[in-house]
């Protein structure tokens, strides 16, 4: 019996499926994101405790040649995560719908979570990429946080700019280590929240970053070949 | 071809992936959002404190919630990966059951 029409779509989408013996929703493993993700966990946590030193002093201060090459090597090597996770991206799950769809249900668990979701920028390119992809940007987005934070609040007082140009004197470091509060409440638990329970290891930024950082590592390993 | 064993091949399949979809939930969301909210009632704690400023607290609380998001949206993406799985495993099932009955590979 001839198929009717009706009935050719779904016979042929069953042939192509059996056909092609597998289908692919999302991106592979990718060992570079994982290895990329994994350095960028260890080396945030290094600059906690360094900042947990530095902070107050011209060493730790946001303009500090080393502190802001190593954003800029952070924010290069999300980028390239990124564009390597698009390229692997077989452009079946559009993650911001998904999100959008979601929202409803974080409404009933944490309506922070749930507002979040519904205001995720729908023209970035992010918008139209898969789960993994939007995490990695996401993820720079988080860092660009942490940067804008560290710049705000770990300034030391009494040093301007050209303190820092290539040929300013090391003299021009305060003599002792100024206390900070709002830039220690970046890298470093706060007392009041760790009395009760409420800190783990890191301050709360740095806490966050390293949660989105944590993310991707566990998608690479729940794609790991044998997981 | 035998349609106990396939149904049992798909059946096996879908459990496998269910069991997989409902222990991320378990081990991996859950703890994440409790995280979260301890975090958030950190922030609560510190600002009553003095310990942070209005403007920082809401900073750091929008870092919170970012984090939040990033763990809701790999989730999903690992989601997506026990459906692949899922979806492959019953094709894997359909095509060795339909093989052995026409006794070549047919597919």
């Amino acid at each position: 019996m001839p198929l009717r029409p009706t009935r050719v779509g779904p016979a042929l989408l069953a042939m192509l499926l059996l056909g092609a013996c597998a289908v692919r929703f999302v991106s592979p493993y990718n060992e570079e994101i994982a290895r990329r993700a994994a350095r960028l966990h260890d080396e945030v946590i290094t600059f906690e405790f360094a900042m947990r030193r530095q902070a107050g002093t011209r060493q730790g201060d946001p303009r500090a040649e080393a502190n802001r090459e190593r954003f800029e090597a952070w924010r290069a090597s999300v980028d390239t995560m990124a564009a390597l996770s698009a390229a692997s991206d077989p452009r079946v799950v559009r993650c911001q719908e998904l999100l959008s769809r979601l929202a409803g249900a974080a409404e009933r668990i944490d309506p922070a979570v749930a507002q979040g979701l519904r205001e995720q920028d729908q023209a970035a390119d992010a918008a139209r990429a898969d789960c993994q992809t939007f995490g990695v940007v996401r993820l720079g987005q988080q860092l660009g946080r942490l940067e804008r934070l560290y710049d705000e609040h770990c300034r030391v007082p009494g040093l301007d700019d050209a303190a820092f140009g290539e040929d300013a004197p090391r003299r021009a470091a305060p003599a002792r280590k100024l206390r900070l509060p709002a830039c220690d409440a970046l890298f470093a638990p706060l007392p009041s929240a760790a009395a009760l329970g409420l800190s783990g290891p890191h301050g709360l930024a740095i806490d966050a970053v390293l949660r989105s950082i944590r993310a991707v590592i566990l998608v690479q390993e729940g794609k790991r070949p044998g997981s | 071809m035998n349609l106990d064993e396939l149904f049992q091949s798909l059946v096996g399949a879908a459990q496998g992936a269910g069991r997989s979809l409902f222990e991320r939930g378990r081990t991996v969301l859950v703890p994440e959002l409790r995280h979260v909210a301890e975090r958030i009632l950190a922030i609560e704690v510190g600002r009553r404190a003095g310990e942070l400023g209005e403007a920082q607290a809401k900073e750091l609380l929008t870092m919170q919630v970012e984090s939040a998001i990033d763990t809701v949206a790999m989730t999903t993406e690992l989601a997506a990966v026990d459906a692949e799985k899922l979806i492959n495993a019953a094709l894997k099932a359909v095509k060795d059951a339909a093989n052995a009955a026409v006794g070549f590979p047919l597919i």
